[in-house]
């Protein structure tokens, strides 16, 4: 079962982008269909979780910046941790945790 | 160590960047651009990847496409996907990279067109999941065709937040209200002065299109109000707005609840300028955006020879200006490198001088009219974190002040603001700040802060591979 993106605009919404290509990664041990070029911040917020990451002193931590700057958005990917959703884009088989202490 | 050398390196693919890159490699000069994201465009052309790209993509679109492939076509060698966490000040300079194939680009000359970050804004409950930055919000929309939630407060000042307005309401994400920090009669006492200049009218007249906008589908537009607070245990759930004055103080008998997921905060462009400051290069205060910009000769060369900066890394002027400057760095560059001599440098310069003066003055007017007030933390709580990184709270800021720091530097030293992962970019500008109201220092001095390599996190096998070791 996976999880829908309800946050994605509709294809051809003011954006004649048609997709193709959907392959299946996992957040949080969930599979989700995504297309190639996705951002993980996108595929995140498109699914409505925002909470990415819990920072020191335990207060969640999202996407701010989104220019890969700020250091807010990470979450681990593939066992590694502190990597900023922003900028990564997703691949087939990836495999992503959200909800950890990120900033050590 | 995998290595390369070239005559100019760039770093930052925007406007700024691609422009220098193609009057020096015009002239002959081998050049590379190096660029932190998966595309080259900046910010500003926002390029989608490949898989998004639209079949009809928008002017600006094109003009970024075009300005790339001009780039490639005049032998510019582009790098993207690569972040530089070091500059070694050798002859030549040793610019450390990571993520690309290479590990490090030699280079003679360098022009920094990093570009410019949001001012942060502070107010409680900002760091919740759903608090984004306008930039942040576009970039959603039109790079991935993301919602950035399912109602939306802009907050901010500035023409940007009527941009980003305008293109939620286009995709039909449901704006709860557009917040403007500046009154009407303090903008429009400003764009009264500014009758004579030319450069003013079209964008006067996009932003009343903006305006037309938001008035047919009935989203309040309201000047001189700001959010001031966001609501929510984890997430956001509301907003608290209120109106405020000149100086950002809350006029709490006006606050109001609203009932969004997201608040998008545009509180202005600022420089970065990670890079002049780890070359030292000497900075001066920027007349009104209370921050340092790097101090360049009339070729846009910084006070370190061979460096260069052009564009929103050194002061905010916009995509045309970021444009004309990348052309006048190109053309510095290749003169310092002897490609070709004064008269005819001045000469090849001689139109994008004449072009930029009228975009200097627009800026300023843009920065003249939504100043943001001097306290930058007009509406934090003691306990609203100013260096989200380390999670430092005012209180403990002020407590550094009040204990004698009176610099950024030691602000750091005494607190950890600072010293977490963005490196200070984003709470150093307020410290800055803080110090100069708190402290009575002169915000020149206040602003002092040494960066060191590596400014990005890297991992212990690259920082030694760079020292030879293995």
């Amino acid at each position: 079962m996976s999880q829908p993106q309800s946050n994605r605009l509709p294809d051809g919404h003011n954006s004649d982008v048609k997709l193709r290509n959907v392959f299946q990664i996992e957040i949080d041990e969930t599979i989700v269909e995504v297309y190639p070029g996705q951002t993980i911040a996108a595929v995140l917020l498109a699914c409505g979780k925002r909470i990415f990451n819990y920072a020191p002193d335990g207060t969640p931590r999202s996407y701010v910046c989104g220019i890969g700057r700020c250091f807010n958005c990470l979450v681990t990917v593939n066992d590694e941790a502190g990597i900023r959703a922003c900028k990564t884009f997703v691949q087939p088989g990836m495999k992503i945790l959200t909800g950890l202490q990120e900033m050590m | 160590m995998i290595t390369k050398t070239t005559s100019l390196a760039i770093l930052g693919a925007g406007p700024a960047g691609l422009s220098a890159a193609v009057e020096a490699a015009k002239l002959g000069v081998d050049t590379v651009v190096l660029d932190l994201h998966a595309r080259a465009g900046g910010h500003y052309f926002n390029i989608p990847p490949k898989e998004l790209q639209p079949a009809q993509p928008s002017s600006v679109l094109n003009e970024g496409y075009a300005l790339i492939d001009q780039a490639r076509m005049a032998g510019v060698e582009i790098w993207t996907g690569v972040e530089v966490w070091g500059i070694y000040p050798e002859s030549p300079f040793r610019i450390c990279l990571s993520g690309g194939e290479h590990e490090e680009i030699q280079a003679q000359t360098i022009i920094i067109a990093t570009g410019a970050i949001e001012r942060s804004w502070p107010f409680p409950g900002w760091t919740l999941p759903g608090v984004m930055t306008a930039g942040g919000a576009l970039s959603l929309l039109k790079n991935q065709n993301i919602r950035p939630g399912r109602k939306v407060l802009v907050s901010g000042t500035g023409p940007l937040q009527l941009a980003l307005a305008s293109e939620l309401v286009d995709r039909d994400v449901e704006v709860a209200a557009v917040l403007e920090l500046k009154t009407w009669k303090h903008i429009s006492n400003s764009w009264r002065a500014a009758v004579s200049t030319a450069a003013t009218y079209p964008r006067l007249w996009e932003g009343l299109g903006y305006l037309r906008t938001l008035k047919k589908k009935k989203i309040p537009y309201r000047m001189g109000w700001s959010v001031i607070r966001a609501l929510g245990d984890n997430e956001v759930t509301g907003a608290i707005i209120a109106r405020v004055d000149a100086a950002g103080n809350p006029d709490l008998s006006t606050q109001q609840t609203v009932d969004v997921d997201c608040i998008n905060l545009g509180y202005g462009l600022i420089p970065e300028t990670q890079f002049t400051r780890l070359l030292e290069c000497k900075h001066q205060l920027h007349p009104y955006l209370h921050v340092w910009t790097p101090v360049r000769d009339e070729w846009l060369q910084t006070s370190h020879p061979g460096v260069f900066a052009a564009g929103d890394a050194a002061g905010v002027f916009g995509k045309r200006a970021a444009v004309l400057e990348g052309k006048i760095a190109g053309f510095g560059a290749a003169l310092q490198l002897k490609r070709l001599n004064e008269a005819m440098a001045a000469q090849l310069s001689r139109r994008a001088r004449k072009q930029i003066t009228s975009e200097y003055a627009f800026a300023r007017l843009l920065h003249k009219t939504f100043s943001v007030p001097e306290d930058p933390c007009i509406l934090a709580s003691p306990d609203t974190l100013i260096c989200r990184c380390e999670c430092i709270q005012y209180a403990q800021i002020l407590e550094a002040i009040r204990d004698g720091a009176t610099s950024v530097q030691a602000v750091k030293y005494h607190s950890r603001a600072g010293m977490g992962l963005c490196r200070g970019i984003y709470c150093g500008p307020m410290i800055s700040r803080l110090i100069a109201l708190h402290g009575d220092i002169d915000l020149q001095q206040a602003s002092r802060s040494d960066v060191r390599p590596p400014i990005f996190p890297v991992t212990l096998e690259e920082a030694l591979h760079h020292e030879g070791l293995p």
